[in-house]
């Protein structure tokens, strides 16, 4: 334990290290894109109209006549200081909007990473616990389905039985007005919409963590450890939830974690399938508009909840495992 | 008895009379089923076993042992079934009982204390709370009350700091320790019924007796019936009051254990007793005799005796018909026609075993040899300024415990570790690393590791594993190679049969054959050999034993032999060198070793041999604690923290030199020779008694 502050500093360096290479890659792509920030703003017929003069004035403004390692530089410190630029298309500071737009995609991500632990444990618990059993090989055929099937695809099946034909749900959420609302309002009142488009982003991840819960669990009920349990008198429901799966979760964390990410980074396809208000479609559509400073600001949130959904695993596996050598 | 399962388990154990035995499985059948293919590992096996009676059930692997302690537990593999008999606990049906009678059952009436302490444990539990969990469940104790009562049970098993070590998890205390973990769990509900399955295999032999003593202790103090599984007949002779030998899943004898290993009735029994290098085997100076054949195939069952196809002894009668038990002698039976056997003195004598004597040239040398493993915590030294030397022709062994750097020293002179410090020379001049040596260096030298099913390449047949370093070393030409691998395997008793079969198509004294022959192939003067037979069983053990003598005999090679059996170095080897932390404590003959003057911890090691002589008086010392960490630097000698004979400062302040005995016979100890030598031996024998 004494070991676990060191290694804890040790984690969040190599983090910073890992945003920092996270951020040029980031900003040097956004280099690559043709043209710049003003050609975008301005587009292609207004820029001949206007003077030579007038652009580099506004190239200057915007900080763009500087040398690429400079502008990185400005940059990088405004991301700092919680600064994430100006939308060109909005004329307004990103921060507060991306923020705003986060908190609505997180509303799809935490209930899909909810699902996708709990359906994705007792799915796999149950199929390691009745193995070779038609329960067992049902789970299997499910879960091999859902990961063959693309989101996108699944999204638009959601959305044909459940908008088109039963008209349970609206079909997008445009029109709908969450200005104003609390986040638990939000999710109250939404329940019925959110589920859909969290479950249909938590089902692939489901389908991971389900098959790698049952392979740990089937390879940890074997252990002798297991057989010592069985032979104290642990009741069977102890035996497999307090002996066996302590240890089989530590491979299945891993997996939950890697696929947190994924479903941080599954919102931007879920978000245009249903139309939903968060961060990945302001990317997609700052992308639309080439607003560079926005797409810059959506890539860097999306990649830093990646990065620390990530480190926020390693560091509960390092709890779970006694046997784990700080490195 | 059978239709007592109406009332509860518990009233039964009460209510029964002291006569009823605590344990009795009579006539049990147990089938595997593997496909279409029956297996019946059990065949009518029946024992009872008393309240505060050790009974041991001795066989090798394959006998069906471990399935009968499984059954008892009623926990078989789910391909496996109880066909027909029955087992009683205190007079109830364990086979009748519910899932849930037997939930509470296990674990408060009935305990186990696996094999393998290490594995299991659960890793992600505090060792405390896995005796706590016993506690609760049965006794529905609160958390500090069950915690409470578990670290004073880890103090009963003699473990160092309860409270601490409580709050350790398994893999941070040692082997020894771990397995007194498992047993203060399984004698923490004061079980009526305590089944072990080789509990102190793959222990130290002194860490073995020291647990060997605590189940003894507490065998007496709470009187439980033991039922001890094994192959080891030593242990069974030091720990049980009777004893069933049990070979391919039926029982062939059983009786106490005082007249059994006296005279033991069954072949198959006495054949067993004497595969086991004994203590004074120097003064007979016999072959030993292996246990020729194999396990029967126990798919194809014929109506015979099932240790026909292996008995020496076997008539015509014995091929056509099953034998059923007689008696022999009080409270003895042994399922055999015969209980006297005109003994032919067929164990072939050596002129003189050690006779091979090697020549004084000396093969390899090593000289203040060093190796240091850089960890994080520092540097750990697994050789700490050794030298030794084995000469042409010479067998030496090296024994200590695990842990004390024996095959570190091994590695450094094949080449597979660099030598920190120090060197080895071989015929005078300087080998450093594998890679380093000429080809014809690397031929000189081979080894025949530990573990057989390791080292030999799935994927490849005997043959291409045995010619391998034929072509390699440009041993024979192509067209011969094939030749040469059948005459190799011919010189490790196999045929030529083996040669297009696979590692896993063989039994695993058959591939430390093949390993040795591999080794032999290239023809080489010295062949290091890594605690070679120790994973095989005793009947096996005798073979390659056998064989490493005549191979020895004929070829003139120098062996080193690894190995933690004192009994079967001394039967093997020309000269001695026990290990203790990287270092050499004493070095001699095997003569000298097993007289005194002893360094203390040869005098040690030897008492904690379990001996099978019967009319042999063994001294108990038992070493405490555990081996110092090489990590930390050790000022002194290096056996001064566990050593019980210490005299003072001098022990833990400076190394002792080594001092000549005699010449070859060199002790490094601080205490005076003259009372070194004026300890009692450690074994002193009756009459002598050969099998």
């Amino acid at each position: 334990m004494k070991d676990f502050i060191p290694f804890i500093i040790k984690r969040l360096g190599a983090t910073a290290i890992t945003l920092i290479a996270i951020s040029m890659i980031i900003f040097g792509v956004c280099q690559l894109m043709p043209g710049d920030a003003v050609d975008m703003m301005l587009g292609g017929i207004a820029l001949q109209s206007l003077g030579e003069t007038t652009i580099d004035e506004l190239r200057k403004e915007l900080g763009l006549h500087l040398p690429v390692y400079q502008q990185y530089f400005n940059w990088a410190v405004g991301l700092l200081h919680g600064d994430l630029g100006t939308s060109y298309i909005m004329k307004a500071p990103i921060a507060p909007l991306v923020i705003d737009r986060l908190k609505t995609s997180l509303l799809l991500a935490f209930p899909a990473s909810l699902m996708m632990i709990v359906f994705g444990l007792s799915l796999g618990i149950l199929s390691a616990v009745k193995e070779k059993t038609w329960i067992d090989q049902g789970i299997s055929f499910v879960s091999l389905s859902m990961l063959s099937v693309p989101a996108f695809l699944t999204g638009s099946l959601f959305i044909y039985i459940f908008s088109v034909k039963l008209n349970w749900i609206p079909a997008a959420f445009n029109a709908l007005d969450m200005d104003g609302m609390g986040m638990f309002k939000i999710l109250a009142s939404y329940f019925g919409i959110l589920l859909f488009p969290s479950l249909t982003l938590a089902f692939e991840s489901i389908a991971y963590v389900n098959r790698q819960t049952r392979a740990s669990m089937i390879e940890e009920l074997k252990t002798n450890y297991v057989r010592t349990a069985v032979l104290k008198g642990v009741p069977p429901r102890d035996v497999v939830l307090h002996h066996a799966l302590r240890n089989g979760l530590l491979p299945a964390i891993t997996v939950i974690a890697f696929n947190i990410g994924q479903i941080i980074a599954g919102t931007v396809i879920i978000e245009v399938v249903f139309s939903y208000p968060g961060i990945g479609n302001l990317m997609i559509m700052a992308l639309k508009f080439r607003d560079v400073p926005l797409i810059m600001a959506t890539m860097i949130v999306i990649s830093s909840a990646y990065v620390f959904a990530n480190i926020a695993a390693d560091i509960l596996y390092t709890q779970l495992n006694p046997r784990i050598k700080y490195a | 008895m059978k239709n007592e399962n109406s009332t509860s388990p518990e009233d039964t154990a009460r209510n029964a009379s002291t006569k009823t035995p605590v344990l009795s499985v009579s006539g049990v059948d147990i089938t595997y089923y593997s496909g279409a293919v029956k297996f019946p590992a059990i065949r009518d096996i029946s024992f009872e076993i008393g309240a505060g009676e050790a009974f041991g059930l001795v066989g090798e692997s394959g006998s069906g042992k471990s399935t009968v302690a499984y059954a008892v537990m009623q926990y078989l593999a789910s391909n496996g079934e109880i066909d027909s008999g029955d087992i009683a606990f205190s007079g109830a049906n364990l086979m009748k009982m519910s899932r849930k009678e037997l939930l509470g059952l296990r674990g408060l009436k009935i305990s186990m204390v696996p094999q393998d302490p290490l594995t299991s444990l659960n890793p992600s539990h505090r060792v405390g709370d896995q005796v706590a969990e016993i506690l609760k469940i049965h006794y529905k104790l609160n958390r500090d009350e069950a915690h409470k009562r578990a670290v004073a049970m880890l103090g009963q098993v003699h473990l160092p700091a309860p409270e601490l070590t409580a709050l350790k998890y398994p893999h941070q205390i040692s082997g020894g320790q771990q397995q007194r973990v498992l047993i203060a769990m399984a004698f923490c509900t004061n079980p009526e019924l305590l089944i072990m399955d080789e509990p102190t295999t793959g222990l130290d032999v002194t860490t073995q007796a020291r647990i060997l003593d605590l189940i003894r202790e507490m065998k007496l103090k709470h009187k439980t019936a033991i039922l001890y599984i094994t192959h080891d007949l030593g242990v069974v002779k030091n720990l049980c009051d009777r004893v069933a030998i049990i070979y391919a899943g039926e029982i062939v004898e059983e009786g106490d254990v005082a007249s059994l290993f006296k005279s033991p009735a069954h072949p198959y029994t006495q054949g067993l007793l004497k595969c086991i290098p004994k203590t004074y085997t120097h003064k007979t100076q016999k072959k030993l005799d292996a246990i020729e054949g194999f396990l029967p195939n126990l798919a194809d069952l014929k109506p015979a005796c099932i240790f026909a196809p292996r008995c020496t002894f076997a008539q015509e009668q014995c091929h056509q018909q099953a034998p059923s038990f007689i008696a022999c002698g009080e409270n003895r039976r042994t399922k055999c026609y015969f209980t006297e056997f005109d003994a032919p003195d067929d164990a072939e004598e050596y002129e003189n075993l050690r006779a091979s004597s090697p020549s004084k040239r000396v093969l390899v040398k090593a000289d203040r040899l060093k190796k240091v493993y850089p960890t994080k915590r520092g540097d750990l030294r697994a050789v700490d300024d050794t030298s030794f030397e084995c000469k042409r022709g010479e067998i030496l062994g090296i024994v200590g415990e695990s842990g004390c750097g024996k095959t570190t020293m091994a590695r450094c002179i094949v080449g597979l570790e660099d030598v920190s410090d120090g060197e080895i020379s071989y015929d005078g001049n300087k080998i450093g690393m594998v890679r380093k040596r000429s080809k014809e260096m690397r031929r000189k030298i081979q080894m025949v590791f530990q573990n057989p099913e390791a080292t030999l390449n799935p994927q490849k047949t005997i043959e291409e594993i045995i010619t391998r370093p034929l072509a390699l070393y440009k041993i024979v030409p192509k067209a011969k190679r094939h030749q040469k691998a059948v005459e190799l395997l011919e010189t490790v008793n196999l045929t030529e049969r083996y040669l297009s079969r696979y590692p896993h198509e063989i039994s695993g004294g058959e591939k430390q054959r093949v390993g040795i022959a591999r080794a032999f192939a290239t023809e080489p003067e010295l062949i290091i050999l890594d605690e070679p037979i120790s994973s095989l069983d005793v009947s096996v053990q005798a073979g390659i034993l056998n064989l490493l003598i005549d191979l020895q005999r004929k070829h003139h090679i120098a062996y080193i032999f690894i190995g933690h059996n004192l009994s079967v170095i001394r039967h093997l080897c020309n000269r001695v060198m026990v290990v203790y932390v990287g270092r050499i404590c004493e070095v001699g003959t095997p003569d000298d070793l097993f007289e005194p003057p002893y360094h203390p911890y040869t005098e040690a090691l030897l008492s904690a041999i379990p001996v099978v002589e019967p009319n042999i008086e063994q001294k108990e010392i038992r070493l405490q604690g555990i081996m110092p960490n090489a990590i930390d630097p050790i000022p002194g000698c290096a056996f001064h923290t566990r050593c019980p004979r210490k005299i003072g400062d001098v022990c833990e302040k400076n190394a002792p030199a080594e001092v000549e005995v005699k010449p070859g016979h060199h002790i490094a100890c601080h205490i005076p020779l003259e009372e070194l030598a004026a300890v009692n031996p450690v074994f002193k024998y009756g009459r002598r008694y050969v099998f």
